[in-house]
C-alpha cells in the first residue's frame, strides 16, 4: 500500500524532524547528485505504478525546479545575495539560465519583433545612478548638460553610494563587472 | 440540472476524501486522469500517493476557493508578471501555515500540476527571503551554511558593493 511508503509513519514533528524538513525542500541539490549515482540500480525497481525511489527522484527533482521557481521571485538584489546562503543555493543560481539571466551575467534573447525598449540593469542604476541617462535619439540641453557634468566626474569619490564603500566596488572580483548594462543587452554603442 | 459529479482521492496514508469533480479538476494531473478514464472507472478512488491527508486537505480547500477561477493566460513569462510577488488576501490568510505544510503544499501543487497554487506557494517563500541577510535566510529555514569561511568571504567580496548601507 502506498501509505507506508512515504515515511510520514511518525507523525511526532520534533524540532529536528522539521529541520530535516526544511533542508531537504530548500537544499536540494546534493541529495540530486547522490541519487544520481544509484540512478542505473533505480531503474530495475521501477514498475508500472509508482514505487518509493521513482517518488523520491521526482520530488527531488520537483524540489530542486521550485527552488528555482522562488528564486526567481526575488528582486535582483536578494538574488544577488542569495549565492552566500549555502553551496545548493548558489549551485543552483550559478546553474539556471533563467536566474543568470535575471542577474544580468547571461543575455536575454532580443525579442523578435524587436519592439521591446530594453530593460536597464536595476542594480546598476541604482548604485551608479550618475552614470545613467535615460537613452534619447536627440538629447535636450539639459540632458546634455547633465552629461557634460558626468564627464567632470573622474573619481569614484564624487559618488555618495560608491564613496562609502569604495574598496567593495574597485575589487577585480567585484561582481558588477561580470554584469550586462540591460536586458536584451545593447548591439550598439555610441560615443557623444 | 444534474448534481455537480463527484469524485474519491484516496491520500498517501490511506484516507479516503470525496470532492466534487471540477474542484479536483484544478488539479491538470486529476483532470487529464479523469479524461483518459473509462466513464465507469471514475467511481473508484483515485491514489494520490504522493500527498497525505493534511496536505491533500489543504490543497483542495484552496481548489474549492478558486474553482470558479479562469483559466490562466499564456503572458504568464513577460516580465512584469514574472517579479510579482503580489498575493490576493485569500491565499495570504490560506498560506498563514507552519513551514513545513507550506513546503508540503508546494511539492503538492507541483506534483498535482495546479500552477496558481504552486505560483502563490513560491511567491510566500519568496517573501520570506526578500530583505534578509544571508545570515537570517539561513535561520528562517534552518539551512545550514556549509561554505568554509574563505569561500564566503569571497562571496561576499564579489558582491559587497550590492550591499545595503
Amino acid at each position: 500500500m502506498a501509505a507506508s511508503m512515504i515515511g510520514h509513519d511518525d507523525m511526532n514533528l520534533s524540532i529536528f524532524q522539521q529541520q530535516v524538513q526544511f533542508h531537504h525542500i530548500l537544499t536540494v541539490v546534493k541529495l540530486d547528485t547522490e541519487l544520481r549515482i544509484d540512478g542505473d540500480e533505480m531503474e530495475e525497481v521501477l514498475q508500472p505504478g509508482i514505487t518509493p525511489d521513482a517518488m523520491e527522484t521526482g520530488q527531488m527533482e520537483a524540489k530542486r525546479k521550485n527552488l528555482e521557481k522562488v528564486l526567481g521571485y526575488l528582486p535582483m538584489h536578494d538574488l544577488l545575495h542569495s549565492h552566500r546562503v549555502c553551496r545548493d543555493w548558489r549551485h543552483t543560481i550559478s546553474n539556471s539560465i533563467s536566474l543568470q539571466r535575471d542577474l544580468y551575467f547571461a543575455p536575454k534573447c532580443a525579442p523578435a519583433e524587436g519592439a521591446e525598449t530594453p530593460t536597464v540593469n536595476p542594480l546598476l542604476l541604482v548604485k551608479f545612478s550618475p552614470w545613467f541617462v535615460e537613452h534619447k535619439s536627440h538629447p535636450s540641453e539639459e540632458e546634455l548638460n547633465f552629461i557634460e557634468r558626468g564627464r567632470k566626474v573622474n573619481h569614484l569619490a564624487s559618488f555618495p553610494t560608491l564613496n562609502r564603500c569604495q574598496d567593495g566596488f574597485a575589487r577585480p572580483e567585484a561582481s558588477w563587472r561580470k554584469m550586462l548594462l540591460s536586458q536584451p543587452p545593447m548591439a550598439t554603442a555610441g560615443v557623444i | 440540472m444534474s448534481a455537480v459529479p463527484k469524485i474519491q482521492l484516496t491520500s498517501s496514508d490511506g484516507a479516503v476524501i470525496e470532492v466534487d469533480r471540477p474542484v479536483a479538476e484544478r488539479s491538470v494531473l486529476i483532470k487529464h486522469l479523469l479524461e483518459d478514464l473509462p466513464e465507469e472507472s471514475t467511481t473508484e478512488a483515485i491514489p494520490v500517493p504522493n500527498v497525505n491527508e493534511a496536505v491533500l486537505r489543504k490543497v483542495l480547500e484552496w481548489c474549492e476557493q478558486h474553482k470558479k477561477d479562469p483559466p490562466p493566460s499564456n503572458d504568464e513569462d513577460s516580465e512584469s508578471r514574472k517579479k510579482c510577488t503580489d498575493i490576493d488576501e485569500w491565499d495570504q490568510k490560506f498560506m498563514q501555515v507552519d513551514q513545513e505544510m507550506l513546503f508540503e503544499i508546494i511539492l503538492a501543487a507541483n506534483y498535482l500540476d495546479i500552477k496558481a497554487l504552486l505560483d502563490v506557494g513560491c511567491k510566500t517563500v519568496a517573501n520570506m527571503i526578500k530583505g534578509k541577510t544571508p545570515e537570517e535566510i539561513r535561520k528562517t529555514f534552518n539551512i545550514q551554511n556549509d561554505f568554509t569561511p574563505e569561500e564566503e568571504d569571497q562571496i561576499r567580496r564579489e558582491n559587497e558593493w550590492a550591499e545595503d548601507r
